[in-house]
């Protein structure tokens, strides 16, 4: 499966215990995930590979590799669309440990990234608008 | 672009305090502010329209005034007070495409705003800015309901004080925040507080002291939409700018009206999330932490165009205080009383 990364621009995440809210500053979105979304996102983080989030997930949820595979890789498609996360050549780490606790889940749920877009407006910064001519361009200085 | 530095800043700021505090002709204002005994001065310049930057904070006038106020704003009014500025030492073109003038140190802070003509160049180190306005008369009407909003938080963005897009009601024994998406009845359930004993610190923006945990009200201002003032008959005779309804929203000058509703800080003791349920008492439900960002991080960072770090910073505040979700009901001093109540529990366990 491909890499992925964390976007370094803009994307800010807050982790609770019950649920992880991102921001997404140059698309003006935010997010909620939950469960399975969280333990996702939280190893994406880290630089986790793919394949080793697919065995993760099969550990953690008492899954198999053909459950775990194309949910994730549904759930990546959703964040590379909503610019979350970009490809990356590196392979990521393998192993990154405290992120969740080393027992086995309640259930696997299908991963879902709620999108909230009610914001957008607000969120993403507005180009300033061209200099009126009939304004003389204030306030800048004079080109010599 | 040309490579900009830190000493333009400074050596235009200086120049530009010398070249105000000489023109004493213009001036039309000077006078300190204070906020979390943070003294602000203010200076206007060829600012006929005094009051449109006075009346949201003339309740934070200091009493014993500083001879060195911490920052002075000169708000220079360019159709008036032309040749007062020194001549700007940027070009357009040193503005990126959001008018942040590129170049400059973290220390400083530099913006040109379109839509309404306004560059502000801020020093921290200096505790000098200025607001250049191309004409006074032209700012939108609203922006008379929360000045130098986008300076007061440039200026205290690095210290332990955090701007909120929220509502504020309390006693000197401690009070809530009041935030919401548009629509979910935050300015209701705030504007139902003003005639109860709970006393009124905001209904926009506050400041927020994130180690003590104390809120400090910003600006006297309650504002509320033309289709709300039939709730709240008492406050139309107090609508500064009736004319302009419904397009924006009303604003009434507490401090002009109703002083004794004000209260200048209390103890932040929980964050409430209002949402209108159509029943006729006001409920509280627990909300999970998530739900309470949701509320309070998107419009504050939306607002003050904030970096998007700032969500840990509201997330820290947040960790710190029990959240709930207020039911407001139709009939509405059961809004405040389930406050009060709340805070009396709170105070006694």
């Amino acid at each position: 499966m491909l890499n992925y990364t964390v976007n370094p621009q803009g994307i800010a995440s807050e982790h609770f215990q019950d649920e992880t809210i991102i921001l997404n500053l140059p698309k003006g979105n935010y997010y909620s995930l939950k469960g399975t979304g969280q333990f996702i996102w939280s190893h994406l983080e880290q630089n986790v590979s793919s394949d080793v989030i697919v065995e993760l997930l099969s550990k953690y949820y008492r899954i198999t590799h053909d459950v775990a595979e194309p949910a994730l890789e549904v759930f990546l498609n959703q964040l590379v669309e909503q610019e979350l996360i970009r490809e990356t050549d590196f392979s990521g780490v393998n192993s990154t440990p405290g992120i969740f606790p080393d027992k086995v889940a309640e259930s696997f749920t299908i991963p879902v990234l709620e999108v909230y877009t009610d914001m957008q407006e607000l969120l993403m910064l507005d180009p300033i608008h061209d200099a009126d001519p009939e304004k003389g361009g204030w306030p800048y200085k004079n080109n010599e | 672009m040309t490579v900009l530095i830190k000493n333009n800043v400074d050596s235009f700021l200086e120049e530009a305090a010398n070249r105000v505090e000489e023109t004493l002709v213009l001036q039309t204002f000077s006078s300190c502010f204070e906020w979390a005994n943070h003294q602000i001065r203010v200076v206007l310049v060829g600012v006929s329209d005094t009051d449109f930057f006075t009346d949201a904070i003339v309740h934070r006038l200091a009493a014993d005034i500083s001879t060195s106020p911490e920052l002075t704003i000169y708000v220079v009014d360019d159709s008036v007070a032309e040749k007062v500025l020194p001549e700007p030492f940027w070009k357009e073109n040193d503005l990126d495409i959001y008018g942040h003038l590129q170049g400059i140190t973290e220390d400083d802070f530099a913006e040109y705003s379109s839509f309404n003509q306004v560059f502000t160049i801020l020093s921290r180190k200096m505790g000098l800015c200025v607001v250049w306005v191309r004409n006074v008369a032209s700012l939108p009407e609203w922006e008379r309901s929360f000045p130098f909003r986008n300076v007061l938080y440039q200026w205290f963005k690095n210290s332990k004080y955090l701007f909120v897009h929220a509502g504020a009601v309390g006693n000197p024994h401690g009070g809530v925040l009041l935030t919401g998406k548009g629509g979910m009845g935050k300015s209701t359930a705030t504007l139902s507080c003003l005639d109860s004993a709970l006393k009124y610190a905001g209904d926009d923006f506050v400041m927020i002291d994130t180690e003590t945990l104390t809120v400090h009200c910003l600006y006297n201002v309650a504002k509320l939409e033309a289709s709300n003032l039939h709730r709240f008959p008492e406050l139309a005779p107090h609508v500064a700018n009736m004319q302009s309804l419904p397009q924006e929203k009303g604003q009434v000058f507490l401090h002009f009206c109703k002083p004794e509703s004000l209260i200048a800080q209390f103890s932040l003791k929980a964050i409430f999330l209002p949402r209108f349920t159509g029943q006729e008492t006001t409920v509280l439900r627990p909300a999970t932490r998530g739900e309470a960002l949701l509320a309070l991080a998107p419009s504050t960072i939306g607002l003050l165009k904030a970096d998007a770090q700032m969500m840990s910073r509201i997330a820290g505040l947040i960790q710190k205080l029990p959240c709930y979700w207020i039911e407001t009901g139709t009939l509405l001093d059961t809004i405040p009383a389930t406050i009060s109540t709340w805070l009396n529990i709170d105070s006694n366990g």
